[in-house]
C-alpha cells in the first residue's frame, strides 16, 4: 500500500509540474532584457519617457519584458567616477545600453566593445569619434541639428522679419562647431543676413556673454548644436527676457521650458525612434548594421508667452509655421 | 508447490491500467487529430483569406494617400495659378502643405523645364541645393500632361524618398507643375496605421518598376502597428502580372528552411506592389499553439487517467490477487487457506465460492486419506505384496507386505523393478518381455521363488494386471503372493494321498509278490528233490535246470519290479520336471492294481492313441493322478465291470486322457463337491478324500484342466487335458 501510494504521489506530482510548465510555456518563453541607461543630464530625461514610451509600444514593457538599469552622471563627478559608475553598468551584463549623449556614449565605447550601445540624439559623427572603428557595436538616432542649421535661421527669419542682427553662439568645446558655424554662415548667405558668431566656453561663460549685452543690441540669436549651450540657454531665459533677445533654439523641450521657439526633432521623439532601435537589438539585429538612423519628424515650437514679452508682432500666418504651440498668446 | 510469478504485462492491475489508458487517451487523439486536421485547412484559408484583405486594403490605402497627396497639391497649385502670391505667401503656402502632410519631405512648384520655381524642405534651406529633378522619365510624363510617381530611391541621409509630381496644364501646353517628394517610410506608416496587421509578417513594397523589392518593414510585432526596418533577406525575384485583381500567392522555401508564403497585389493606379511575406510557422503559430497545448493536454490527462487507474486496478486487484494466491496455495495442498470476504460484489462471491470449494476438498479430501488409510490395511491384510509399476516398470507404489519382504524398500519407489526386486525373484530376468507376454496372452500367473533373508527358498506366484487394459502402453499392478507355505501343504497332503494309496494296494502287492513267490518256492523244492535223485548234469544235460533257474529268475523279476514300482511310488516326487511318457506311467499304475483287478474281474481297455505322449511333469505326480483316477474307477466298478483308458492328442500341445468305468456312478448332489479335500462317499478306511483335490492340484499346477461327467449307475467318465511336451 505504501508502494501504491507513493507511485500515486509521484504521478500527481508529475501531472502537476507538467500542468504549470505547460501553462508557464503558453504564457510565453520570454526573456527578460537588461537595458542600460545612462543619462548625463537630467533635462534629457525627455529621451529615456521617450525611449520607454516606444518600448512599450513595441510590446517590450517595463518589468515584465525589460528592466532598465539608470545610471546618472552629473556634473560635480570627476571623470574616474564616471568610468567607475560605467564599468559598473557594464558589470551588470546589459542586454543593451542607451545613451542620450554623446559624452556618456564614448565613456561606454571606452569601457566595452561587446556590448551593444544605442546613443539617442548626437548632432554629427564627429561627436563620435569610436563609432566608425572596428569591433564598436554602436548605433543610434542622429538628432539631425547639424542639417537644420540653416532651417532654423530661415524661420528665425520667417518669425522676424525685421530682424537684422544675428548673434550666433557656438561652444568652443563641442567638436561640431567649426562645420556649425559654416553651416550657419552658408545658410545666412543664402537668406541675405549677416551674423556675428560668438564662442563660449561655458554656461558662465555665455552668461556672461548675455549679461554684458544691451537691450536690443541683437534681434535674433541661435545657439549652435551644443550639449551644453542646450542647457545654458534654458538656464539664462530671464536674463534674455530682459535682454529682449529672440533665441531660435534646437529642440521643442527648450520652448516647452520658457524659450521663445525651437526648431528640431523633439526629444520624446527621438527616443520613440530610438526605441525600435533597441528592440531589434534585442532581437540579435547586429548593431553596426543599423548605424546611425535619420530623425523621422521635426517641427517649430513656438511659446506664446514667452514671445509676447518681446516687442515683437506675430502674425497668424507666422503662428500657422508652428506645430506646437505653448503658453498664452496674449496679443 | 511454488507460486510462479505472472510476468508483469499478464497481470489483470497492468491490463486495467492499459484499457485506462487505452479508452481515455485514444479518443482524445482521435477526435484531436481530425479536429487538428480540419481546423489546420480552415486556418489555411482564413490566414490566406486575412492576408489577401490586408494587402488589398494597404494597397487602397496607399492608393488613396497617393491620391489624397496628388489632391492635395493639385488645391495647392491651383490657389498658385489663381492667387499668384508673393515669395513669402508662396513659403507659407507650401509650408501648410508639408506640416498636413507629415510624410512629405519636400515640395516645389516647377518650370517646364523642371527648375524649381518655389521649393520648401521640411529638413533644410529652401534656397540651398535646388537641383532640378533629373530624372528623364519626370520630365517627359509630366510634359505629357500625365502625372508622375517616380522610382523609391534612397536619400544621402538613408531616407527612402519618391517623387510624385502633378503637370500645370494650360491652354496652351504643359506649363510646369508641382512635385513633393514623399518619405516612403512615413508613407507606409500612415497607411498600416491605417490598415492594422494583427500577426507578425513582413511588408515589401516596390515602386513596381522593377522586380527588385525596397526594404522590408516588419508588421505586427509592434504593438501599436507602426512600421520598422528588419533585417529580413529579399525574396526570391517575382514577376507580377502588369494587372492584379486580386493579390496572388506565392510559397517557396527560403534558405533557412522555413516555408514562406508572399500574398502580392499591384496597383492599378500607382503601380506600386505591395508584398506580405510570412512564414508558414508564424502563420500556423496559433495553431502550432493548439498542438502543444493538445499535447500537453493529452499528458495531463493521461497521468490522471494512470492515477485513477492505479487506484482502481489496485483496489480492484488486490481481492484477485488474494484469490488468485489462496488457488495456488489450494492447488498446492494447503486446503486450509480461506480468503477474507471484504466485498458483496462478483469479486466477493468469487472468493466466498473459493472458500467453500477448499472447505469442501479438504472435506472429500480428508475422506479420501481414511479411505485410503482403510484400503491400505486391507491391502496389507491380504497378506499378498501389491506394486505398482508405471508404463517404463518403474515401482510408483509399495505395499506394507511387498515392504517388509525387502530391506529398503522406501528407496524403492521411482526405480527400475527389474533391476530392483526383480533382482531376488528368479522369474523376474527379462521382466518386462515376460510382463507384456503375460499381459497379452493373458497369462495372469506366474510362479517364481526367491531366497529370503533367513537363505530359505520361498515360492511366489506373481499376478500381473494392467490398469489401461485399452492402452498399448499401460501402467501395471503386480500382485505377488507368497505360496510357499501352501505349497508345502500341497506336497505334504499329495505325499499323505500317496501313501493312503500304498496302503489301499498294500494288500494287492502283497498278493501280487506272493504268486510268485510260491511259483520260486515250489521250483526250488522240486529242483532239490530231483537233484536228490538224478544227476545234475543230466538235468544240465536235458536243459530242464536251464529250464527250472529261467521261471525262478523270472519270478524274481517280476517280484522286483512290482517292489520297484511301489518304491517308486511311494518315493517323494523330485522338484524337478522332465519329460514322462504317460503310456508308460499307465503300464506301471496296472502293474500295481493288476491284484485287485484280477479279484473283481475287471475287464481294461486301453485305447492308447496320442501321438505324442510326453508332457513336462514330475512322473510322480502323473502317476499319483492316473492311479488316484484307476483306483476310484476299480472302486465304483462291479465285478466283471469294464474301464476304459484312452488317449489321444486334440491339438499338437494337448494331450488327453480318459478314464471311463461303467460302475455306479456319482450322485448329482455329490459331483461338484469331488474335488474338495476330505470330501468322500468312502466308508472309513477306504478313502481319505484327498485323491480327487490331490489330482486337481496337480492338473491345474501343471496348466491342465479336469473334468468329470457321471451318470449314476450308468458311470464315470473323468477326462483330464494337460499340455504336452514339445519336440523330443
Amino acid at each position: 500500500m505504501k508502494k501504491q501510494r507513493k507511485i500515486l504521489f509521484l504521478i500527481l506530482f508529475v501531472a502537476g509540474t507538467l500542468l504549470d510548465w505547460s501553462s508557464s510555456q503558453q504564457k510565453q518563453d520570454v526573456d527578460l532584457y537588461t537595458i542600460g541607461i545612462v543619462i548625463a543630464n537630467e533635462d534629457r530625461k525627455d529621451k529615456v519617457a521617450g525611449l520607454k514610451a516606444g518600448l512599450q509600444s513595441l510590446g517590450l514593457s517595463e518589468g515584465a519584458r525589460v528592466q532598465y538599469v539608470p545610471v546618472y552622471l552629473n556634473a560635480g563627478q570627476t571623470l574616474e567616477e564616471e568610468r567607475s559608475l560605467v564599468q559598473d553598468l557594464i558589470s551588470k551584463k546589459p542586454d543593451v545600453i542607451v545613451t542620450t549623449g554623446a559624452h556618456e556614449t564614448f565613456l561606454i565605447q571606452q569601457a566595452s566593445t561587446t556590448v551593444p550601445i544605442v546613443f539617442i540624439g548626437v548632432a554629427s559623427m564627429a561627436e563620435l569619434p569610436l563609432v566608425e572603428t572596428e569591433g564598436t557595436v554602436t548605433c543610434g538616432i542622429s538628432n539631425g541639428q547639424m542639417n537644420v542649421i540653416g532651417k532654423r535661421l530661415e524661420l528665425t527669419t520667417r518669425l522676424l522679419p525685421d530682424a537684422k542682427r544675428f548673434l550666433v553662439i557656438a561652444d568652443s568645446h563641442a567638436p561640431t562647431t567649426e562645420q556649425a558655424i559654416v553651416e550657419a554662415e552658408s545658410a545666412a548667405s543664402s537668406l541675405g543676413i549677416r551674423l556675428q558668431v560668438k564662442q563660449v566656453a561655458s554656461p558662465k561663460d555665455l552668461e556672461q556673454l548675455l549679461s554684458g549685452l544691451s537691450p536690443g543690441e541683437y534681434d535674433a540669436m541661435l545657439p549652435l548644436p551644443s550639449y551644453v549651450l542646450e542647457d545654458a540657454i534654458i538656464d539664462c531665459l530671464p536674463l534674455l527676457i530682459e535682454k529682449q533677445l529672440f533665441v531660435m533654439g534646437a529642440y521643442p523641450e527648450q520652448v516647452k521650458a520658457g524659450l521663445y521657439a525651437a526648431y528640431g526633432v523633439s526629444f520624446h521623439a527621438q527616443g520613440m525612434q530610438a526605441a525600435h532601435m533597441v528592440a531589434r537589438v534585442l532581437d540579435g539585429v547586429p548593431p553596426t548594421t543599423l548605424s546611425i538612423e535619420w530623425p523621422d519628424d521635426v517641427r517649430l515650437a513656438v511659446n506664446a508667452t514667452s514671445l509676447s514679452k518681446l516687442p515683437i508682432t506675430v502674425t497668424d500666418q507666422q503662428w500657422s509655421l508652428a506645430q506646437e504651440w505653448y503658453g498664452v498668446r496674449n496679443k | 508447490m511454488r507460486r510462479s510469478r505472472l510476468p508483469r504485462i499478464n497481470r489483470l492491475k497492468t491490463k486495467m491500467l492499459l484499457f485506462g489508458l487505452c479508452m481515455s487517451i485514444i479518443p482524445f487523439l482521435i477526435l484531436g487529430y481530425i479536429n487538428l486536421h480540419t481546423s489546420k485547412e480552415k486556418v489555411r484559408e482564413e490566414v490566406d483569406r486575412a492576408n489577401q484583405i490586408y494587402v488589398e486594403n494597404t494597397l487602397a490605402q496607399l492608393d488613396m494617400l497617393f491620391l489624397h497627396t496628388s489632391q492635395s497639391m493639385q488645391v495647392v497649385q491651383q490657389r498658385f495659378l489663381n492667387e499668384r502670391p508673393s515669395d513669402d505667401d508662396a513659403y507659407f503656402l507650401l509650408n501648410t502643405l508639408l506640416k498636413t502632410s507629415a510624410y512629405m519631405e519636400e515640395v516645389a512648384l516647377f518650370h517646364q523645364d523642371g527648375k524649381p520655381q518655389y521649393l520648401l524642405n521640411r529638413w533644410k534651406l529652401h534656397r540651398q541645393d535646388t537641383p532640378k529633378e533629373r530624372d528623364n522619365q519626370f520630365l517627359s510624363t509630366i510634359q505629357s500632361g500625365k502625372p508622375y510617381i517616380g522610382s523609391i530611391v534612397r536619400s544621402a541621409e538613408g531616407k527612402l524618398l519618391v517623387t510624385v509630381a502633378i503637370p500645370h496644364v494650360s491652354a496652351n501646353g504643359v506649363k510646369g507643375g508641382m512635385y513633393a517628394k514623399l518619405n516612403v517610410k512615413q508613407l507606409l506608416e500612415q497607411v498600416t496605421l491605417r490598415a492594422r496587421y494583427e500577426n507578425e509578417a513582413y511588408l515589401f513594397v516596390t515602386d513596381g518598376k522593377s522586380d527588385r523589392f525596397a526594404d522590408p518593414f516588419m508588421l505586427g510585432k509592434p504593438s501599436d502597428g507602426s512600421l520598422t526596418y528588419y533585417e529580413q533577406a529579399v525574396p526570391l525575384s517575382w514577376t507580377l502580372p502588369d494587372r492584379t485583381e486580386k493579390p496572388v500567392i506565392r510559397t517557396y522555401q527560403a534558405s533557412n528552411g522555413d516555408v514562406m508564403v508572399n500574398y502580392a497585389m499591384r496597383s492599378s493606379v500607382t503601380h506600386w506592389v505591395i508584398m506580405l511575406e510570412q512564414s508558414s510557422q508564424t502563420a500556423f503559430a496559433a495553431f502550432s499553439k493548439l498542438e502543444q497545448s493538445l499535447l500537453f493536454t493529452t499528458l495531463f490527462i493521461a497521468l490522471i487517467v494512470l492515477g485513477i487507474s492505479i487506484v482502481f486496478s489496485v483496489s480492484f486487484s488486490r481481492l484477485m490477487e488474494k484469490i488468485e494466491s489462496a488457488v495456488q496455495k489450494i492447488a498446492g495442498g494447503d486446503l486450509s487457506v480461506r480468503i477474507p470476504v471484504t466485498t458483496s460484489d462478483e469479486i466477493g462471491r468469487l472468493a466466498a465460492s473459493c472458500n467453500a470449494m477448499a472447505q469442501s476438498l479438504e472435506m472429500k479430501t480428508n475422506q479420501l486419506l481414511e479411505e485410503k488409510k482403510r484400503l491400505d490395511l486391507v491391502v496389507s491384510g491380504m497378506g499378498m505384496g501389491l506394486i505398482l509399476v508405471d508404463e517404463s516398470f518403474r515401482i510408483r507404489w509399495i505395499n506394507q507386505t511387498a515392504s517388509a519382504w525387502f530391506q529398503d524398500a522406501s528407496n524403492l519407489l521411482g526405480k527400475d523393478c527389474h533391476q530392483t526386486i526383480g533382482q531376488q525373484f528368479s522369474s523376474c530376468n527379462g521382466c518386462m518381455l515376460r510382463t507384456r507376454q503375460m499381459v497379452n496372452e493373458k497369462q495372469t500367473d506366474l510362479i517364481s521363488s526367491r531366497v529370503d533373508q533367513d537363505g530359505r527358498v520361498r515360492s511366489y506366484r506373481h499376478q500381473v494386471f494392467p490398469l489401461h487394459p485399452e492402452k498399448e502402453s499401460s501402467a501395471f499392478l503386480e500382485v505377488i503372493e507368497d505360496i510357499t507355505e501352501k505349497r508345502e501343504l500341497e506336497a505334504a497332503i499329495a505325499q499323505a494321498d500317496k501313501l493312503a494309496a500304498i496302503g489301499l494296494l498294500a494288500s494287492g502287492i502283497a498278493h501280487e509278490i506272493n504268486n510268485p513267490l510260491g511259483i520260486l518256492s515250489v521250483y526250488g523244492q522240486d529242483l532239490r528233490d530231483r537233484l536228490v535223485d538224478e544227476d545234475i548234469r543230466d538235468l544240465q544235460d536235458t536243459g530242464e535246470l536251464t529250464q527250472y533257474l529261467d521261471t525262478m529268475d523270472k519270478q524274481i523279476n517280476r517280484c522286483k519290479e512290482i517292489t520297484t514300482r511301489l518304491l517308486h511310488f511311494s518315493g517323494k516326487s523330485p522338484v524337478t520336471v522332465e519329460r514322462v511318457d504317460i503310456h508308460q506311467v499307465l503300464s506301471d499304475i496296472l502293474i500295481l492294481l493288476s491284484h485287485e483287478i484280477r479279484v473283481k474281474q475287471v475287464t481294461v481297455n486301453q485305447s492308447l492313441l496320442a501321438s505324442a505322449p510326453y508332457l513336462l511333469a514330475t512322473p510322480g505326480q502323473l502317476q499319483q493322478i492316473v492311479l488316484n483316477l484307476l483306483t476310484n474307477a476299480l472302486y465304483a466298478t462291479t465285478e466283471r465291470g469294464n474301464i476304459e483308458i484312452a488317449t489321444d492328442s486334440p491339438s499338437n500341445d494337448r494331450l488327453r486322457l480318459w478314464i471311463r468305468d461303467d460302475g455306479c456312478g456319482i450322485p448329482a448332489a455329490d459331483l461338484p463337491h469331488v474335488l474338495e479335500p476330505f470330501y468322500t462317499t468312502k466308508p472309513p478306511g477306504k478313502g481319505t478324500g484327498l485323491g480327487l483335490s490331490v489330482c486337481y492340484g496337480i492338473v491345474t499346477n501343471l496348466g491342465g484342466e479336469i473334468e468329470i461327467e457321471s451318470t449314476p449307475n450308468k458311470g464315470t467318465t473323468v477326462t483330464v487335458i494337460l499340455p504336452s511336451a514339445k519336440g523330443e
